[in-house]
This record gives C-alpha cells, sequence and structure tokens, in this order.
C-alpha cells in the first residue's frame, strides 16, 4: 500500500488567483532591441581561459618571486600540494559545470564544497605537519608576514574567478561565490604552502589557512554583487 | 512555442544569433510579466521589471549553458530583478501616489454579479493570506501553482533545495486552506442567514 505523501500538494489548482484580474491577455509588446553589449558564450570561453591563466600566472610568478622552498619535492610538502590541487580542480569542474537541465548545481552541494574544501586542507597539512616532523619556531611576525603573502597570491586567482563567473550565479549568489572564493583562497595557500618552510602545524593553521575562509567572505560579497544576472 | 524550441533558441541566442531574441521575447514575455505582477502586485511595475529582466538576459546570455533550461534561469532573472526593485523601493521609502489605485485584485470577467462579488471576497481572502506569509513561502507557492514550475525548477530559481521548496509551498497551501476553510464556514451562516430572513 504506497504512503500518502505528508507535503501533499494535491488540490492546489483550486487555489484561487488572486492576481487574475491584473494580467494582461496575451499582448505582448514590439520587441526591443538590444544594444547593451553583451558577450557571446564564444567570447566568454575565451576570456575564461585567459582569465584563468592569468589568475594562475599571477600566482605561479609571486611563488617564483619570492622563492620556491628547497624542499618542494619532499613527499610531505608536495603531497598535500597534489591533494590541494585536485581539490581545487574538482572544485571548479563542480562549479562551472551545469547539472540538472542545464541549470547550476544545486545549492546544497556548493553548501557541502565550504565545508570539505577547508577540511581537506586541514586534513592534508596535519599529515603534512605530522610527517615533516619539527621544523622550527616561527612566531606571531611569520604568521602576519605569510597571511598577508598568502591573501596577496590568492588575489590573482580571485579577480579571475570573479571575471569568469560573473553573471554566472542566477540564484544562491552568494553561496555560489562564496564556493569559489574558498577555492581561490585555497590557491593561496598553496602558493604560500610552496614557498614558506615552516612545516608546523599550528603556523600552517594560523597562517596558511585562513586565506581560504578570507576567499569565502570576498567570494560571498562578489556573488551577490557581481555574480548575479 | 514548446519548452524545447524556446531552449534551442535560447541557445542559439547565447552563440550570439541576435534572430533568436523575437521568438524568445514573444514567448517568455507573457509569463514574466504574470509572474512579476503576482510578486509586485502592479502590472505597471511588472512592466518595467520584465524589460529589466530581458535587458539582464541579455547581458548575461553567454552564461546560459548548453542545452539548459530557459524557463527557471528567466524566471530565476526576473525575481533577482525584482529583489532589487523591492529593495530601492524599501531604500526609497516610497508611498502610494493618491492617484495610484494600487493592486487591483478582483478578476471582473465574471458575469453574475454575486459569484462575481465571491469570487472578489475570495481572491481578497488569498491575496491577504499570501502577503502575511513569509516572503520564501509565498515565492514557492507562486512559482509551482501559478507559474506551474516542477518543484524542482521553482528549487534552481530559488537557490534551496527540492525539499525545502516543497516544505513551503505545503505550509503556503496549509495557510491558504484554512483560510479559506475559516472563510467558507464564516460566509455559510451568513447566506443562509439572508435566505432564512428573506421574504
Amino acid at each position: 500500500m504506497a504512503v500518502p505523501d505528508p507535503l501533499s500538494l494535491d488540490g492546489l489548482d483550486r487555489i484561487p488567483d488572486p492576481a487574475a484580474g491584473l494580467l494582461v491577455d496575451g499582448v505582448v509588446p514590439p520587441t526591443p532591441v538590444p544594444t547593451a553589449p553583451s558577450p557571446t558564450r564564444a567570447v566568454r570561453r575565451r576570456r575564461a581561459l585567459l582569465a584563468g591563466a592569468l589568475g594562475m600566472a599571477w600566482l605561479g610568478a609571486a611563488v617564483v618571486r619570492l622563492g620556491v622552498r628547497s624542499d618542494i619535492g619532499a613527499p610531505s610538502v608536495a603531497a598535500p600540494l597534489v591533494a590541494w590541487a585536485l581539490t581545487l580542480a574538482a572544485g571548479l569542474a563542480l562549479l562551472s559545470r551545469p547539472g540538472v537541465r542545464g541549470l547550476p548545481v544545486g545549492v546544497r552541494v556548493v553548501q557541502h564544497a565550504l565545508w570539505i574544501v577547508p577540511a581537506i586542507y586541514v586534513l592534508a597539512a596535519a599529515l603534512s605537519a605530522a610527517a615533516a616532523g619539527p621544523s622550527g619556531e616561527p612566531g606571531w611576525g611569520a604568521v602576519r608576514t605569510c597571511l598577508g603573502v598568502a591573501s596577496l597570491m590568492a588575489l590573482g586567482p580571485l579577480a579571475a574567478a570573479a571575471l569568469i563567473f560573473a553573471r554566472a550565479f542566477p540564484s544562491a549568489s552568494p553561496w555560489r561565490g562564496a564556493a569559489v572564493g574558498a577555492l581561490a583562497g585555497l590557491a593561496g595557500a598553496m602558493g604560500i604552502h610552496a614557498h614558506c618552510t615552516y612545516q608546523v602545524w599550528d603556523h600552517l593553521l594560523l597562517a596558511h589557512g585562513p586565506v581560504i575562509a578570507v576567499g569565502a567572505l570576498l567570494g560571498a560579497l562578489f556573488g551577490r554583487t557581481l555574480g548575479r544576472p | 512555442m514548446d519548452e524545447a524550441a524556446l531552449n534551442a533558441a535560447m541557445d542559439r541566442y547565447a552563440c550570439g544569433d541576435a534572430r533568436a531574441f523575437p521568438a524568445l521575447h514573444q514567448a517568455l514575455y507573457p509569463r514574466l510579466l504574470a509572474y512579476l505582477t503576482r510578486m509586485s502586485g502592479s502590472s505597471t511595475t511588472a512592466a518595467d521589471l520584465v524589460q529589466e529582466t530581458f535587458l539582464r538576459v541579455h547581458r548575461a546570455r553567454a552564461t546560459f549553458a548548453a542545452g539548459g533550461a530557459v524557463l527557471p534561469w528567466a524566471y530565476a532573472i526576473a525575481r533577482n530583478a525584482h529583489h532589487d526593485h523591492a529593495r530601492a523601493a524599501r531604500l526609497r521609502e516610497t508611498e502610494r501616489l493618491p492617484s495610484d489605485p494600487g493592486p487591483e485584485l478582483v478578476d471582473r470577467g465574471g458575469a453574475d454579479a454575486e459569484s462575481a462579488a465571491i469570487a472578489a471576497e475570495v481572491a481578497r481572502v488569498v491575496e491577504t493570506v499570501l502577503a502575511r506569509l513569509p516572503a520564501s513561502q509565498r515565492e514557492a507557492f507562486i512559482l509551482i501553482r501559478y507559474e506551474g514550475l516542477a518543484v524542482q525548477d521553482a528549487a534552481a530559481v530559488l537557490g534551496t533545495t527540492v525539499s525545502a521548496v516543497k516544505l513551503r509551498a505545503f505550509r503556503a497551501y496549509e495557510a491558504l486552506r484554512a483560510a479559506l476553510a475559516e472563510y467558507r464556514s464564516a460566509a455559510r451562516p451568513r447566506a443562509r442567514g439572508g435566505v432564512d430572513g428573506g421574504p
């Protein structure tokens, strides 16, 4: 025997429409000719590729300019970088690929991405710190420096994301913007990890990680303003 | 124009084919006007908001996914236009001018005066309950009941989950059912009294 749906909307069509008298019958005004500039899909794709390349170039140039850490090839350093890069790629693919009926992916998935991205960062950082062993005791000065540098590094990917995802979030734009911002922040955290040699758990958490939260906050703001069509 | 043809037209427009726009405009205009009229309560405001929505559709056309569904996408953009307008109106603290009659709530197409009066009364009850509902419930109800969107599409428009939309629409439906039942039970004795007290 079928269980009745407790949220059944049967009989919904019996509720009358209070705005029925306001609706104009079948009168469609002449079609306006849009004159405002608007990119086509092909133009947007080219711009997105260019913006993505520039964002990554910004990050790469910052790391090269500040100096790549000498032990970058060590498993405890390279493994988290690979894990974060995979997270970044998967997250971007998830957010930019259309979901059901070509609409943006469901908001619940985006909300999950907002805790999964920092969780993967924290997990990989913890494993990395445990594998590296003692590597000096950085003070609060180092925390401030790394936080500032990581934020600067994240600016490029964040700006690129703003160009790529402009007007791309018709609904739940702050959530989607926050998820994109968190990924840009993760790129900044990867950049500073490729430069900074302090491999202590609390330094990784307090100096390298917060840029993900900063990115998410800025991304939410972007989503609310520029991300909405 | 059926939905597949509409989606194909939007697809062509996103690729830069300007000839697809008139077909899109003709097909989407009445639906968006009806939706925005219900949301704003004014057909004049709604007409302006439809123009704004089409401008936004034009600017964002490149973000429309290939093979996507244009209806929920356009509704979501229309909703954004309405929210921006409502926010700006709140900031300006606009007041209705004495010459503006405000929302007309009655379908005056009814031939019989008594049934028209009853329909007007029922419509007023529905309008009052809808106005009192939380915006989230009202929006979900309007999209599903009056715009005929599937729950999944309504969820995409509102940027929330399918279960949340269903719950919101159900709560709105329950509130309306209760109000209408109360109205009918109050109206019945009145009507009976009128009959009994007559000659």
